[in-house]
């Protein structure tokens, strides 16, 4: 990819400058570190009020920013920044122990959701010892940051410091460094080795905020209120967990520790060069899967008399085939993600092409093109996507057409008007849902609410609880799929006669575009919804992405190298 | 998992089980003066929710009918009609808005955050500015279904205990064993009893996790003020793991283990979205073990602020089975009703002052029934505080809903009560208000003794006097 086109802004690695940015230092933001003074941190880095004669995209953007909150590692960047730190694979231990991640705001990694429970204080207490348990060499790690190991002095010194800017992803500071030392006293004390001192530190970095959270220095460095620079450990954390969800690497770190991540330039090489790597992929994929709510799959549950084919397996292959589709298209092709909206092509098991009403072309997965597929075009006509938000044995139009409202166009409803009676009049029973649909648009009351997302929700009206097409309901009522698109703001609903023509027609739509294509992937980069404030950096984001052709990748630079990545807004 | 051997708090309590069954309750008792003279019991504050309201029409119907259970504690309440929400009123559909507003008195800033603090954080923020030095600070628990809204959780819906910025405090525990371990269970962090090395290694390591979170929550700290209060909910919990890591202060009977109940809880149980089937007797029994685990936590000290919830905001679940409402046998089938088989939601949204609202009338009266069943259980004279009242009397219990009438699912009128909070709320009255939220929960921290507004400025009109004693 080319580089992209920027904004020449002259820029002080200081304070005071880079307030001009408006969604940095987001709530939560993007990540990072770092208490004040630590060496190689701000102080170093940034309070010398050094020019900083690189050039930086964006730019223009002048709004308020949110305030910076730390952020929990969520279980996966838990497992990743284990093993790319350590080499320990922890995953099976902690997806037992740890909680799961509260699916809040849309997303599992928004810092709303990540809560801290008891539970995780205790796993994070036993995961640490199983961690420096499954140590692979721990005299070789040992002796990778100390060259000796007598108790007391340089020995311990060399191994906390060493070990600690990796753990704790920036270098340590005085005051950590004399609480961690008596660890090792502890052991000296017990007759044990400095192995064993060692183990016991690295357990005590495990559990402490420093590794835990994504903390960033909030409060120096700045004026009251403005935004600072951040150091550039600070900056190979925010891009490690933005493109990788894990800590960063060696080559990261060396960057960091060489003060050769302040220029666009440096940053933008970092940033190609993790986006060719499989780990950008994965974080990828999980933003799809995260968005789309796929994970929730495998504990639906469905009736088994009405269902009687729907299986775990089932409900993975369907998770696995969206996913198999974004892979192809959004990573390898490189194409917008609006294109997963008119896929003309699937992936599926045998099993879930019989439900698709393909002929299966071989065992295991399989490419399969839609040409010749009736009602399946895009990930919208996914099995997966329609159980997932079909809302029990007998699918709901209202969940679906919520989800279009929210999750495909970034709106929600408002409340219904107070004080009005909704009851509806004699209903006839044993009808279709459309049928009941179309009367709760016929109460101006019901209308108020539903008519802004049950006529988006007749698209899916023939795909049952399972996402297979049907044609007539349990009652034998025929099924209808024309509707219309209702844009929030739009002057005119847009009127489509089949599923498929909905998906062309939201996949031509700029708000959908702008909801799918900026929004929901910015909301899960920074790990919380977006505000008013961070209107004016999204829109410079999305300009700059569109140029880069609109795909994730494109999205991730922009992100990645817009000013407001590289600061964050202090606390008044 | 190991449970710790304990003595009885009531050895701990003078006169305890003596003087407190011995004298019936007299309200005329409750005078300054009488109190005044006994040991003040400690500031404890807790909030009972309850899912999808009760409407006014019947509200008005008093303690009779669906409100009857009511009546077994109705001396140790003031029960509030006519508090409405209107200042929680934003964008949200009113589930969020109302059940983020109960307890806050203000318009929820998302599905997934407050505006502010809850009652019970307010008083623990006031009464213990460096934490209440229990075990447990918030102890949450909750016996629910419905979590989600487009496959998101929806934290308003289940969670009413708020940090001052509007942040969860945590999630409700919702199975007597999790509550059980939670509470009564000790950690062995890997070392085998007797490991005296080991506990020194866990000592070690603990105190330098234990320095670096204070420093991220001391006056050093490089994080702003919300930062700091997330670290210090973790400070928080890495002191409860010391305490059971190293436990001390123990002064209660421990419980026999629940261990697991039939009743499936959790995110799965409502995967569809539809709503479970629930026995009604299975539930019941469920409901009352972890009622009965949370009761002996506050009993014992080991939390004095949190929440109690029976059903989420909008609940949709199916009961099924036999109740007792009110002398008549009744049989819930939701399943088979046509509005039910939507889920117990529909009963509200259904409802009609001009029809029999049967169901609903059945439904509100079995989750009364419940959050009674746990009230009665602080009433316990033999956990009686030092000043001879029990914690129902002593504590103050807040009890709010979502919702006033769940058919348009507005805010007016939306069901509270509370407790006496040591004889400074006059109980035993329903009181007929007009009144928001907002006056209600700035008149419960005054008669705790805190001056703030707690809700939502513009909608503070003054004190509600007639319920201060």
């Amino acid at each position: 990819m080319g580089r992209m086109q920027r904004w020449i802004v002259p820029v002080l690695s200081g304070a005071s400058l880079l307030g001009a940015g408006c969604y940095s230092g987001v709530d939560g933001g993007l990540d990072g570190e770092l208490p004040p003074g630590a060496e190689g941190g701000p102080g170093e880095e940034d309070s010398g009020g050094e020019e900083d004669s690189g050039e930086v995209p964006g730019g223009a953007c002048t709004a308020e920013q949110s305030g910076a909150i730390v952020r929990r590692l969520t279980t996966i960047e838990y497992v990743n920044t284990v093993r790319d730190t350590l080499g320990v694979d922890i995953s099976v231990d902690a997806q037992a122990q740890l909680p799961d991640d509260l699916r809040s705001d849309g997303f599992s990694n928004q810092v709303n959701g990540l809560l801290v429970t008891f539970d995780h204080v205790e796993a994070y207490h036993d995961l640490a010892k199983v961690i420096v348990e499954q140590l692979p060499d721990l005299p070789g790690l040992v002796s990778t940051y100390a060259s000796c190991t007598n108790f007391g002095g340089d020995c311990e010194r060399s191994f906390i410091e060493g070990i600690g800017i990796r753990v704790w992803r920036r270098p340590l500071l005085p005051d950590e460094l004399a609480s961690l030392q008596p660890i090792f006293g502890a052991a000296q004390d017990e007759g044990d080795d400095f192995m064993t001192g060692a183990g016991l530190v690295l357990e005590a970095m495990l559990q402490a905020p420093q590794f835990v959270y994504r903390v960033e220095d909030e409060v120096t460095n700045a004026e009251p209120g403005q935004a600072r620079v951040l150091g550039d450990h600070e900056v190979a954390s925010r891009l490690s967990y933005l493109l990788w969800s894990t800590s960063p690497d060696d080559e990261l770190f060396a960057a960091a520790q060489a003060d050769e991540l302040h220029t666009v330039e440096q940053i933008e090489a970092q940033v190609d060069r993790m986006l060719a790597s499989p780990q950008a992929k994965d974080t990828a994929l999980r933003y799809m899967e995260d968005w789309l709510a796929l994970a929730g799959l495998p504990s639906i549950t469905r009736d088994p008399e009405l269902y009687p084919d729907f299986s775990v397996e089932l409900a993975q292959a369907m998770r696995e085939e969206t996913l198999r589709v974004a892979e192809e298209l959004l990573w390898e092709q490189q194409a917008p993600i609006t294109a997963m909206l008119t896929a003309d092509f699937t992936w599926a098991t045998p099993e879930l092409a019989a439900l698709y009403g393909i002929e299966p072309a071989g065992e295991g997965w399989q490419r399969y093109e839609l040409g010749g597929v009736p009602h399946r075009l895009g990930f919208l006509t996914h099995a997966g996507v329609q159980a997932i938000n079909g809302h029990g044995n007998r699918p709901s139009l209202v969940e679906r057409g919520l989800f279009i409202l929210g999750g495909v166009l970034c709106s929600s409803v408002a409340a219904p008007p107070a004080e009005l009676d909704t009851t509806m009049s004699e209903l006839e029973e044993g009808q279709s849902p459309r049928y009941y649909s179309e009367a709760r648009l016929a109460n101006a009351t019901c209308n108020a609410c539903h008519g802004q997302f049950d006529p988006m929700g007749w698209a899916f009206e023939h795909f049952d609880g399972v996402g297979a097409w049907q044609e007539t309901d349990e009652f034998g009522n025929a099924l209808q799929q024309d509707g219309w698109l209702t844009v929030p703001g739009a002057a005119e609903p847009i009127p489509f006669a089949t599923v498929e023509e909905f998906a062309q027609v939201l996949s031509e739509d700029d708000r959908v575009a702008e909801c799918i294509g900026v929004r929901k992937p910015l909301q899960f980069a920074i790990g919380r919804p977006l505000g008013s404030a961070d209107q004016c950096a999204q829109e410079e984001i999305s300009a700059v992405a569109a140029e880069g052709g609109g795909s994730y990748h494109s999205l991730v630079k922009a992100i990645a190298l817009h000013p407001n990545f590289r600061t964050i807004r202090t606390e008044q | 998992m190991r449970y710790r051997k304990v003595m009885s708090r009531r050895t701990l309590l003078r006169g305890a089980g003596t003087v407190a069954i011995g004298l019936p309750f007299l309200d005329e008792m409750r005078s300054t003066s009488v109190w005044a003279a006994q040991p003040d019991p400690p500031a404890r504050a807790f909030n009972l929710f309850f899912g999808l309201g009760i409407p006014k029409q019947l509200q008005a119907e008093g303690l009779t009918g669906p409100l009857a259970p009511l009546a077994a504690v109705a001396d140790k309440l003031a029960i509030l009609r006519g508090i409405n929400l209107y200042e929680c009123d934003g964008s949200e559909n009113n589930h969020f808005d109302g059940s983020g507003g109960t307890f806050t008195g203000r318009e929820p800033v998302s599905v997934s955050q407050a505006d502010g603090p809850s009652v019970d954080q307010a008083v623990m923020a006031a009464k213990y500015p460096q934490g209440p030095g229990t075990l447990i600070s918030t102890l949450m628990m909750g016996s629910f279904f419905r979590r989600k809204l487009d496959n998101n959780l929806s934290l308003t819906r289940f969670v009413h205990c708020w940090k001052e910025d509007g942040t969860a405090v945590d999630v409700p525990i919702e199975t007597p064993a999790d509550l059980f371990d939670r509470v009564f269970g000790e950690v062995d962090g890997g070392s085998e009893p007797g490991d005296l090395k080991a506990k020194h290694y866990q000592r070690s390591v603990l105190d330098s996790v234990l320095d670096q979170y204070r420093h991220y929550t001391g006056a050093a700290s490089p994080l702003g003020a919300a930062s700091r209060s997330k670290i210090s909910d973790h400070l928080d919990k890495v002191r409860e793991l010391e305490n059971k890591l190293f436990p001390e202060d123990i002064i209660c009977d421990v419980p026999v283990d629940p261990g697991t109940l039939p009743l499936l809880h959790g995110q799965d149980v409502d995967g569809g979205g539809g709503g479970p089937v629930l026995l009604v007797d299975e539930w019941v029994a469920y409901w009352q073990q972890m009622a009965q685990l949370y009761a002996l936590a506050v009993q014992c000290d080991v939390t004095r602020f949190g929440m109690v919830m029976f059903q989420s905001a909008g609940e949709r679940i199916h009961l099924d089975g036999p109740w007792n409402y009110n002398g008549e046998q009744i049989q819930f089938d939701d399943m088979a009703d046509p509005i039910g088989n939507g889920g117990s939601h529909e009963f509200w949204h259904n409802f009609n002052a001009n029809n029999d609202n049967t169901q609903m009338r059945w439904h509100t009266h079995f989750i009364l029934s419940q959050l009674v069943y746990f009230m009665q259980l602080l009433d316990d004279p033999d956990y009686a505080d030092e000043n001879g009242q029990t914690i129902l009397d002593n504590a103050l219990i807040t009890i709010g809903t979502e919702l006033g009438n769940g058919n348009p699912h507005d805010l007016e009128s939306v069901f509270h009560a509370c407790s006496g909070a040591n004889g400074r709320i006059r109980t035993g009255q329903i009181y007929d208000l007009d009144r928001s939220s907002t006056d209600l929960y700035t008149t419960l921290l005054s008669a705790m003794d805190i001056n703030r507004t707690l809700g939502t400025e513009s909608a503070f009109t003054g004190l509600i006097d007639e319920i201060l004693v």
